[in-house]
């Protein structure tokens, strides 16, 4: 299934940070479970749902995600002193990165990172495997989406 | 008769007595009191009327269905977020169905303040008890107090604090969970929540009045200061925005409108929505209220980490509440309750500290985790503004004694969960404050309540087209008529004068009840 939003430099972007907003080890099992291989080959279910829920948003908030994106790539050098763009950083250095934006002093920034955070959480805990992973208490019910 | 609007290719033109602008708590009442009166009645709707049925617990897809800007909205900066209902029955479709009523010093406060007539707290029983009487409103059993409301209720007493288990609208629900406020799949005339979808609306259809959705109002039209009606877009399926092309064909798509002729219009778009309208169609307003005096009952997460499940998800998500710190009687204008408050995964990490690892091992005790909302009776007063595309710009900033509230509020929930046996508090920053002792509460006043660091919600937005007898200082009447067009009604959360410090939704409807009766009895306006 294409996705109806996001660019490749965009998808890019939102699966690293999936992998970090969401904790790698947890991010890797799920990618390794039946959900996740039933789902699309070249998007993990988290992105597609993303997308999916972004492609709804009213334009100006699309406009401002996409600018977010954008800005939040290409800034590693400003924060924290590293050449290139995030999807290029280490591990580490990304988590570095991102905390720099979580915890600063310009309100912008702290806004900016809450809503790339809470689109990535609103797309992977939707999942019901994510659910299931958490051992949350939801009864399921006959229409959940089958690990969209 | 219901006309869904997608599904439109043509421009249409109605001529009714009364067009209701928008379905939600005010609305729908209106709609079918007027209807069941004999007035031709037309009600639009900018979002879809929902097959309960279909509502699923995915929710991102819920948040695209019921929520304006699909529970994105926020105001200016980011700083608070605010949840509205869109689509047939407005916020009543997916809100948690607390079913209070006003406060009497509330009431008496409005009525010598703002020289609101006949609305004493005997008065206004009235229509507080035909409002109850068609959502089916009890009192909750103690049976239906689940785990979390037990929680609380617990520490609520261990702290010797006031609380009290609340009324509902819902019939038999015996599947109800958090995923109650993603709308109830159970939702039908008697059972599950007992929204305006499932009771006002379908009484209205019934009673002659004929509704449209997907349907947005542009424009409230008038003529020598005289309601002339109203101009609306159809709007393609689940799409909250007119667009002139399709996403998914790239063809362009004509956009038909729905131009309605009428004697009265009853604006009931909600507290952001309607002084949106009232703006861009420049209605008159000699005090230049319009916007203003906007209070969003501001609310932030405080939860607790338990050492057993508590399985906070299951069962009805809301019933008891403390209220032990909302004094209207001593001081009607600040104060704060302490609500149980939880959600599906998704909406339970986002109120959950910082990211990674520290996130997953916070949300790997999904089950152990009992919450509250601290809901601020706020001071604080914002505005709704326009931008140049006339959309509604939202600017609200918390006075110091408000986020002084806020902090104390927090603190108390705090008290009240390590009372209940919490191990840990967890506050919704984005870097984590790990509280483990009571002692380390101070660490929530050295960090205060800052602007996208802490997550701010707001459910309860109300007060930006204020009801008064003054047209300087308010701008509509004591009967919801604008002061300075005839024929102009509103009859939503807009119209409260200040903050009501509790749940809202039953005043709102019991206030529309009250302005459309009126309205009958003397037709025309
Ligand atoms: C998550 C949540 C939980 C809540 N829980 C409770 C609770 O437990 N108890 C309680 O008392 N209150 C609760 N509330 C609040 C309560 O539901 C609202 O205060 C109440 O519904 C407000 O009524 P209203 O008529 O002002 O607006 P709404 O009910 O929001 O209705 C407004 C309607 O107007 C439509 N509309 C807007 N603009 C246009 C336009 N331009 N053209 C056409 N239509 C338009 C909207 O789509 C919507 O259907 C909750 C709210 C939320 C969001």
């Amino acid at each position: 299934m294409a996705l109806k939003f996001f660019n490749p430099i965009e998808i890019k972007i939102l699966n690293v940070l999936t992998e970090r907003v969401v904790g790698s080890d947890i991010y890797d099992r799920w990618k390794r479970s039946y959900a996740y291989k039933a789902s699309t080959p070249d998007y993990s279910p988290t992105l597609t749902t993303i997308d999916r829920f972004v492609a709804g948003l009213p334009l100006n908030l699309q406009v401002q995600l996409r600018q977010g994106l954008r800005l939040f790539q290409w800034c590693p050098i400003l924060f924290i002193g590293k050449l290139g763009p995030f999807t290029h950083l280490s591990s580490r250095d990304a988590d570095t990165y991102i905390r720099s934006w979580a915890q600063s002093r310009f309100r912008l920034r702290r806004r900016l990172f809450r809503g790339l955070r809470d689109i990535i959480l609103l797309g992977y805990y939707s999942q019901v495997d994510a659910n299931i992973d958490h051992a949350a208490a939801a009864p399921r019910r006959k229409d959940d989406h089958p690990g969209t | 008769m219901t006309i869904q609007g997608h599904d439109v290719r043509q421009n249409l033109h109605e001529t009714v007595d009364v067009c209701v602008v928008g379905t939600g708590a005010g609305g729908a009442v209106a709609a079918k009191e007027l209807a069941q009166v004999g007035l031709s009645v037309v009600m639009l709707e900018a979002g879809a009327a929902h097959d309960p049925k279909t509502f699923s617990r995915h929710m991102p897809d819920m948040l695209l269905r019921l929520f304006w800007d699909a529970g994105m909205r926020t105001t200016h900066d980011g700083s608070v977020l605010i949840s509205q209902g869109l689509g047939v029955g407005g916020s009543t479709v997916h809100n948690l169905c607390y079913a209070v009523r006003p406060p009497n010093p509330i009431l008496e406060n409005w009525g010598a303040e703002f020289g609101i007539q006949d609305l004493s707290p005997r008065d206004f029983s009235w229509s507080l008890n035909r409002v109850e009487a068609t959502l089916g409103v009890k009192p909750i059993q103690e049976n239906q107090v689940n785990g979390l409301n037990r929680i609380i209720r617990q520490g609520c007493r261990a702290m010797g604090w006031r609380g009290t288990v609340q009324k509902h609208n819902r019939g038999p629900c015996p599947d109800c969970s958090a995923d109650c406020l993603l709308g109830c799949p159970a939702s039908e005339p008697g059972l599950g929540k007992q929204s305006m979808a499932v009771t006002y609306i379908p009484q209205a259809l019934e009673a002659g009045a004929r509704l449209y959705t997907n349907c947005l109002v542009e424009a409230i039209n008038t003529e020598h200061g005289r309601i002339v009606g109203a101009t609306a877009r159809f709007l393609s399926e689940n799409m909250q925005q007119p667009r002139h092309t399709d996403t998914k064909t790239k063809e362009s798509r004509e956009v038909y409108q729905l131009t309605v002729h009428s004697k009265a219009v009853i604006l009931a778009a909600g507290a952001v929505n309607s002084p949106q309208l009232w703006l861009k169609s420049r209605l008159p307003d000699p005090g230049k209220h319009a916007g203003r005096n906007l209070h969003l009952h501001p609310a932030i997460f405080v939860g607790g980490i338990f050492d057993q499940e508590i399985d906070a998800y299951q069962g009805i998500p809301q019933s008891f509440y403390v209220d032990h710190f909302l004094n209207i009687a001593r001081n009607s204008d600040s104060g704060y309750l302490l609500l149980p408050a939880f959600g599906p995964m998704a909406l339970v990490a986002l109120n959950m500290p910082s990211f990674g690892q520290e996130h997953r091992d916070l949300m790997r005790c999904y089950r152990s985790i009992a919450a509250l909302l601290v809901l601020l009776h706020d001071r604080s007063s914002g505005r709704v503004a326009l931008d140049r595309q006339g959309r509604p710009v939202i600017r609200y900033r918390l006075s110091r004694a408000d986020r002084a509230s806020l902090v104390e509020g927090l603190i108390h929930g705090a008290q009240l969960l390590f009372a209940a046996g919490a191990r840990e508090i967890i506050l919704p920053y984005t870097q984590r404050t790990a509280i483990t002792r009571e002692r380390d509460l101070d660490v929530i006043r050295r960090r205060g309540i800052v602007e996208n660091d802490i997550l701010i919600a707001s459910s309860h937005p109300q007060g930006t087209l204020r009801m008064g007898s003054d047209p300087r200082k308010t701008v509509v009447d004591s009967f919801g008529e604008a002061h300075a067009v005839k024929g102009l009604f509103v009859v939503d959360a807009s119209l409260f004068p200040t903050s009501i410090g509790v749940p809202p939704m039953l005043t709102v409807a019991a206030m529309a009840d009250r302005i459309a009766r009126r309205l009958a009895a003397n037709w025309p306006p």
